[in-house]
């Protein structure tokens, strides 16, 4: 197990190495130049000469790109262009933040979803289940920052219950996140409504199901003790799958609710080509993605005997040996 | 006895083509059919614009009739500007939906092409590929989209650059994986056991199985496409200011949301009805190409 | 009275689907006496299947449905009984042994508790301790050592998976087991062990069973009397030598006979039965089986023939009205034995 959990770092080392390149590659090669974009069209000549001299501008790209990997790999993040201020400090400050709306939306996603697709399963073709599918599909379809857009006009500019914008400091409260968690958990938990709904569905009408009712246990006992478990293994795996969306979702809520979170960072970075900075939020992006992928690919593991027996054998081999 | 039904069912439809009976299986599904109704209007108005509205009512501003409420002559009221926001939202369909479908378009070819290649020669091109999608995969295509765009500079034909580069990769791996598992079916070795040429084995066998999945993905993608050019518009990485797309008009309406909501219900409703009819298409093609899944 | 466990009285069985009704059984008759297995043959759709879901009221919900006829067990009418009580008669009276071993256990759960489960909701006074030594002693029984409970399914062999479901059925020493195709799914060494297996266990628990089954081997060996059924009715049934030994059979049953390879005599070719089931959305009108059948008369395109009699044997057939009796509904099968 601890050898399987090692292999999937590692892979993550060269997926990170990729991403950054792709990253560096956009940066270096779209229109715009950073020395001009940090100081400003009114610098003079020299003092654009000396800055791009400070920040080694005039290498060639491999050059400073294999630079910046040689940082990197002595765990230094770089200094970012803009603010001359360390990347990982600033990406501290934003981390919290970024992480609390991801996991609040990935709780929602699953206190929500998972319970109302069982529901909506067990009581196939019910006024219920269609309006829980009603609801699934508007959730599924609906422009999330709209869906924002009317909820503030509702309770916060009409009812005033809940802040429409999340302030810097400290001043942070559960009543802010309120409407951020619902922008960015929308679309997944009507889609997590809908994968478990159907692979419960699936699971219900096979013939261990039967074999369960032909012994005569209760519809509650063959849900929750035969059905749940084999019909949440595919939601599990699509977990991974969402929280990959769910990043991308925050970025723009981020954006929305003007929340200073990582996805806002990396969007200022890269329109002012501040590379050391955008880099290393996309550095945390992937890498959180990863970890999460790698979590869910661990309670499969954990959930699903086939694969648990494998492990369970292995262990005990090592063991004897 | 479910599969005993199901035999009989589909003896029943043996004797049609393959294509007419998914396409009575989608007919039945009322949702789906709604759906199609409901972007076949969309689509019409999208290139009828011109005859309904002339452009210039788009953009012309007139500081006398600002904020006028939907009514007989502004059916969808007039904006801060002045700006007849019917015009812009009949317009704002050509944006958003040609630049999803166009999207869709270009990410489906080149994918199509990545992944045939992937998963016609196999071995070192193939695990090739896949790491470098795999790399590309490692962040979300949405972040992809917004780092491309922030990086150009916002723009429409930048914005459509970017959402295609982002949707590439899924539609490599969908091409890629119907490819294989095609490859692995028994008909196909059935077909060659009796005599069947290469090349009628892919007209007859691999294009029509592997078509189904390829539509199946795109509607959802291009429902998916348009949810996410809009919302780049609406944090100002994607359609310019006075160009009507409809995330853009949101963005320039919100700050009058409070007194005047119109101007940002009704270009939501917009995203949100194209978007149902998308999925509700993908849904019903995905139900009707796959019937074990309806009983 | 006869010490009859089971009687089914004018059963008819349909599937509702989107567009079609399939009317999978259309007033089959059949009774099972105490300690009998009785054979139930049939082409695949012919409604074997239907019929052991229905005794077990476990047609697939919101398609399936008794819509007229009795099912009689020992003095209740399973039609008429609610599913909270259904639920005490499932597994503990009456209990199924699925066709396909493969996927008939639950993939996530170890094979021992599948097994308890089942004395878990029927024997409410029997300690953990019991309920766990019982697991043993049916594993034992059916011919598998007791640290195979600890296992998963997808950890044991398709005859092993077998021989759990047979044991899961037999936990609670059933009065009536439906094992519907209990070999089909195996190789065909594992098909006579288990068929022996599951004969030695019957005989030692005093079961009544069904086997279901599409091998006329299958049931010689195995059964005290045969019926055979044909778009969802019965059209021959009689005890053991009736169906192998009598002179006269029902055209489908002749049928039948043909397409198994005889290696006593010396024929070029097996004799199948030309055509196939009918369409049971659109089942034809008199005789079911005049399609297909080589003695036809007019008088079968037009009305469905009675059931007629000699001693233990029925045929549902025009061709032997005059041989046979025909005798009204009362009449009890298995009298004059």
């Amino acid at each position: 197990m601890v050898r399987y959990i090692l292999k999937r770092l590692i892979i993550m080392i060269p997926i990170i190495v990729g991403i950054t390149l792709i990253v560096f590659a956009i940066l270096n090669y779209t229109p715009g130049d950073a020395a001009t974009l940090i100081l400003g069209f009114d610098a003079t000549e020299a003092s654009l000469d000396a800055l791009r001299a400070k920040l080694k501008l005039d290498d060639p790209f491999m050059v400073r790109y294999v630079r910046y990997l040689v940082g990197l790999l002595k765990g230094d993040l770089g200094i970012s262009w803009r603010h001359n201020t360390p990347v990982a400090a600033e990406l501290m400050n934003r981390i919290p933040n970024t992480l609390g709306l991801a996991a609040y939306a990935v709780t929602v996603m699953l206190i929500l979803g998972i319970p109302m697709g069982i529901i909506s399963a067990v009581r196939q073709y019910s006024l219920l289940d269609h309006t829980t599918l009603f609801i699934a599909l508007l959730m599924t379809s609906i422009p999330t920052f709209w869906l924002a857009l009317m909820m503030m006009l509702k309770f916060s500019l009409e009812l005033g219950i809940l802040p429409a914008t999340m302030p810097t400091s400290a001043a942070i409260t559960w009543k802010h996140w309120v409407l951020p968690t619902f922008m960015c958990s929308a679309n997944l938990t009507a889609s997590t409504v809908r994968t478990t709904r159907s692979n419960m569905l699936e699971v219900i009408r096979s013939d261990y199901i039967r074999t369960a009712k032909s012994k005569g246990a209760g519809q509650f006992r063959v849900i929750m003790y035969h059905a749940l478990r084999n019909a949440l293994m595919p939601v599990v795996t699509i977990v991974g799958i969402n929280f990959n969306v769910l990043m991308g979702g925050a970025v723009i809520t981020e954006q929305v609710f003007n929340i200073s979170g990582v996805g806002n960072l990396l969007i200022s970075s890269v329109r002012t080509k501040d590379a050391p900075m955008a880099m290393g939020c996309i550095i945390f992006i992937a890498t959180v993605i990863g970890i999460v992928n790698l979590l869910v690919d661990l309670l499969y593991v954990f959930i699903n005997p086939r694969l648990k027996s494998m492990y369970v054998r292995n262990n005990a081999a090592k063991e004897e040996s | 006895m479910i599969i005993e039904k199901s035999n009989q069912i589909k003896k029943k439809y043996k004797k049609r083509s393959q294509i007419y009976s998914i396409w009575l299986r989608f007919k039945r599904n009322k949702m789906a059919v709604a759906g199609l109704i409901l972007l076949s209007i969309l689509l019409t108005v999208a290139i009828c614009a011109p005859l309904i509205v002339k452009y210039e009512h788009v953009i012309k501003q007139n500081l006398k009739i600002r904020f006028l409420p939907p009514g007989r002559d502004y059916w969808f009221g007039t904006d801060a500007l002045g700006r007849d926001m019917f015009a812009r939202i009949i317009w704002g369909a050509r944006y958003s939906l040609s630049l999803g479908i166009g999207a869709v378009f270009i990410s489906m070819s080149i994918g199509a092409v990545i992944g045939s290649v992937a998963g016609y020669y196999g071995g070192r091109i193939d695990s090739l590929i896949m790491r470098i999608i795999d790399v590309i995969m490692a962040i979300p295509g949405t972040l992809m989209a917004i780092t491309i765009v922030a990086a150009l500079g916002a723009g429409t034909v930048k914005l459509l650059i970017a959402m295609s580069i982002s949707l590439i990769p899924t539609f490599s791996r969908v091409v890629r994986s119907i490819i294989l598992s095609i490859r692995e079916e028994e008909y196909i070795e059935a077909a060659r056991s009796y005599g069947c040429k290469d090349r009628t084995i892919i007209m007859r066998h691999i294009w029509p199985n592997s078509l189904g999945p390829l539509i199946v993905q795109a509607s959802l993608s291009m429902a998916q496409a348009v949810l996410t050019i809009s919302s780049l518009s609406f944090i100002g990485l994607g359609v310019p200011a006075p160009t009507p797309e409809w995330g853009t008009i949101l963005s320039e309406n919100k700050v009058n949301m409070r007194d005047y909501s119109y101007l940002c219900t009704i270009p939501g409703f917009a995203i949100l009805l194209s978007v149902i009819a998308m999925n509700l298409i993908g849904d019903g093609l995905r139900d009707a190409l796959d019937p074990k899944l309806k009983n | 009275m006869y010490d009859k466990l089971l009687e089914i009285n004018n059963l008819h069985v349909n599937y509702k689907t989107a567009d079609d009704v399939v009317y999978a059984v259309n007033g089959l008759n059949l009774s099972v006496r105490k300690g009998e297995t009785l054979g139930l043959v049939g082409e695949t759709g012919s409604g074997k299947t239907t019929v052991a879901l229905s005794i077990l009221k476990l047609l697939p919900e919101k398609i399936g449905f008794i819509s007229n006829g009795r099912i009689w067990f020992e003095s209740v009418d399973i039609t008429k009984t609610s599913e909270k009580e259904m639920r005490r008669v499932r597994g503990e009276q009456i209990s199924m042994i699925f066709q396909d071993p493969m996927t008939s256990l639950n993939p996530t759960i170890r094979v021992g508790e599948q097994i308890a489960e089942n004395l878990l909701l029927h024997k409410k006074d029997m300690t953990k301790k019991q309920i766990s030594d019982r697991v043993d002693e049916i594993l034992r029984l059916v011919g598998l050592t007791k640290e195979k409970k600890n296992d998963f399914p997808h950890q044991l062999s398709g005859g092993m998976k077998q021989r759990v479901v047979i044991a899961l059925a037999l936990a609670c020493e059933p009065k009536l087991l439906l094992a519907d195709e209990p070999t089909t799914a195996l190789d065909v060494t594992i098909q006579a062990q288990v068929l022996s297996m599951m004969h030695k266990l019957k005989e030692k628990l005093d079961t009544s069973m069904i086997l279901i089954t599409h091998d006329l081997g299958v049931v010689a060996n195995n059964c005290d009397r045969v019926a055979i059924m044909y778009a969802g009715q019965i059209i021959e049934e009689g005890n053991i030598r009736d169906i192998f030994t009598a002179k006269h059979h029902h055209p489908y049953t002749l049928g039948l006979f043909g397409s198994i390879p005889d290696m006593s005599k010396k024929t070029r070719r097996l004799a199948p039965i030309d055509g196939m089931m009918p369409d049971p959305t659109n089942l034809p009108d008199g005789c079911h089986f005049w399609p297909r059948c080589t003695d036809r008369m007019d008088v079968c395109k037009m009305c469905e023939p009675n059931p007629c009699y000699k001693d233990t044997h029925m045929i549902k057939c025009h061709l032997y009205k005059d041989l046979y009796n025909e005798r009204g509904k009362d009449y009890i099968v298995g009298k004059d034995e």
